[in-house]
């Protein structure tokens, strides 16, 4: 123990929340996942223990050790209390090493239970935060903007699932199938806390970090996934423009207004080095070219300087592989920077009728703007009153009044 | 002036006197494992600001034996109100009860607990 009245010994930041997931993925693969509760509420209350113990006698040299004992302890003196599971479990438990390749592979499998297709991804996501990550009902409220009330729901759901499911981890073609799903579950984590503007900002970039990292336990298993690599490239050289991000719906158009100087380099660099790894598997997917298209914002040194034409070849590609209208827009913005303008507005003006309801707020702001650079002024402000009218968001209507005040008097 | 320092390291330590700081409420579950390493860290923290005051501290487990007679014996808690529950203590020396209740108004853990601050009589030689 480290002594009272020395420095206190410096807990890693996020030593608690990240041990907890650690701790609850590797109970459950003894538990079952039947059993999630058990494995949580043990987990609990090795961390009430640590609280207390640590507060009087400080800090082991071996956190993580401590926690992983204590937790160890008390799941075998629970088990020794429940004379079922007594001859099931115990035998197995008493001789699993608690140590990091144990941990790895219990963390893998869990993402891998939370991210089950069976689920749908509102609870595919709680109950990623909620046992890998660790948060408490209501910093995933506050993270994913709803009540607490919804995420118990959404938790209780899930936890029903996978009690009626017995997930097969064992063959290695069916994780392989299921890298894919897991992914995306990620890639949705990542985009719940990157992109609003809206709802607590240390929780919503601790959700970043939080799917950054369980992306790298999936990377550590799956090396040569060009999808895993892309899709780190892709999280690091958004999460570098974290400081001066924007609003969805409108991110491409004002990358303009965005304060450069802000971003962060080391992010950036981390980003261009998966985005390396990524390319030189050789394998196109739609992550790749997301990361491909953030890394020209990232290295240009300023709006203007942008590779258009290569933001528009893979906005281009990326197109036919999703056929997205959210995708077509960006498409069209890099196809109007390009200097194809009249091309670009004539390509946005054709497909007026087709947009589908979520994205019309910012295919009207889109369009407007490519009016408005084209000093197309009443065309413009009509855009944005159509957005105006069909927003429901308070932040969006805010901006979009703002723009229209600013445009009006020009 | 080495003899004088010491005198009045000495008259000091004399007129400090000891506090005990009983903590009462009770154990909370529902704590995240952020909130739990905040209050860690912050009790931590603490305790270093305070170093000069502080003498000795320690949690109290929840089941115990509350002997109200020879006769009545009851075991096996939580077998109190929640709200009587002795939590733990902290001992710390200060000069008069108004210190000791600010040393005990400075810390963090009054998030958690209710804090009870009584001077202990001090064993002298006669």
């Amino acid at each position: 123990m480290t002594e009272k009245a020395g420095e206190p010994y410096q807990l890693t930041e996020h030593l608690f929340r990240h041990s907890y997931g650690k701790l609850v993925a590797i109970l459950i693969r003894y538990f079952g996942l039947h059993q999630v509760e058990v494995a949580e509420d043990i987990v609990q209350d090795t961390l009430i223990e640590a609280m207390e113990k640590w507060s009087i006698q400080g800090v082991p040299n071996n956190p993580q050790g401590w926690l992983m004992d204590v937790a160890k302890k008390k799941t075998l003196n629970l088990l020794k209390r429940e004379q079922l599971f007594i001859q099931k479990i115990s035998p197995a438990l008493e001789y699993t090493r608690f140590d990091d390749t144990a941990l790895e592979d219990s963390t893998l499998r869990m993402i891998f239970a939370c991210c089950h297709p069976d689920l749908p991804p509102p609870s595919q996501i709680a109950l990623a935060l909620k046992t890998l990550g660790g948060l408490s009902v209501s910093e995933i409220a506050q993270g994913l903007l709803t009540t607490e009330d919804n995420v118990n729901k959404r938790l209780y759901r899930a936890k029903k699932k996978l009690k009626g499911n017995q997930i097969d981890f064992s063959s290695a073609v069916e994780q392989e199938k299921r890298v894919e799903q897991v992914i995306s579950t990620l890639y949705l984590l990542f985009n719940e806390g990157y992109y609003s503007l809206h709802g607590n900002k240390r929780i919503r970039i601790d959700l970043c970090y939080e799917a950054i990292r369980l992306t790298h336990e999936v990377e550590a298993s799956f090396t040569s996934s060009g999808q895993v690599k892309s899709l780190l490239a892709l999280m690091y050289l958004l999460l570098a423009r974290f400081e001066s991000r924007v609003d969805q719906s409108d991110d491409l158009i004002r990358l303009g207004d965005q304060d450069r100087t802000v971003w962060d380099q080391q992010l950036i660099g981390i980003g261009i080095t998966y985005l390396s790894e990524a390319q030189q598997l050789g394998e196109l997917n739609s992550y790749l070219l997301q990361a491909g298209i953030a890394a020209e914002h990232a290295l240009a040194k300023d709006f203007k300087s942008t590779n258009w034409n290569s933001v528009y070849q893979q906005y281009s590609v990326l197109e036919k592989m999703t056929a997205a209208y959210s995708i077509k827009l960006n498409m069209c913005i890099a196809c109007f920077f390009k200097g194809n303008r009249d091309e670009a507005i004539h390509s946005l003006e054709k497909v007026e009728d087709e947009i589908t309801s979520v994205y019309q707020v910012s295919y009207y702001l889109t369009l407007g703007t490519l009016y408005h650079l084209e000093q197309v002024n009443d065309k413009a402000l009509g855009c944005l009153q159509k957005a105006l009218s069909i927003s429901r968001h308070e932040l969006e209507k805010e901006i979009i009044q703002r723009r229209l005040t600013e445009w009006d008097s020009m | 002036m080495v003899e004088n320092g010491k005198r009045v390291i000495g008259q000091n330590k004399k007129r400090m006197k000891q506090y005990l700081l009983l903590l009462k409420g009770k154990k909370e579950l529902d704590y995240s494992p952020q909130e739990l390493q905040k209050r860690l860290e912050a009790y931590r923290e603490w305790v270093q600001t305070i170093s000069e005051h502080y003498v000795t501290d320690n949690r109290l487990e929840q089941e115990g034996v509350h002997i109200k007679s020879k006769e009545k014996v009851l075991t096996d808690g939580p077998f109190l109100e929640f709200k009587e529950i002795i939590a733990g203590f902290i001992i710390i020396q200060a000069r008069d009860i108004e210190e000791a209740s600010t040393i005990a108004t400075s810390s963090p853990i009054l998030d958690y607990f209710e804090i009870i601050v009584r001077p202990m009589v001090m064993k002298e030689p006669f």
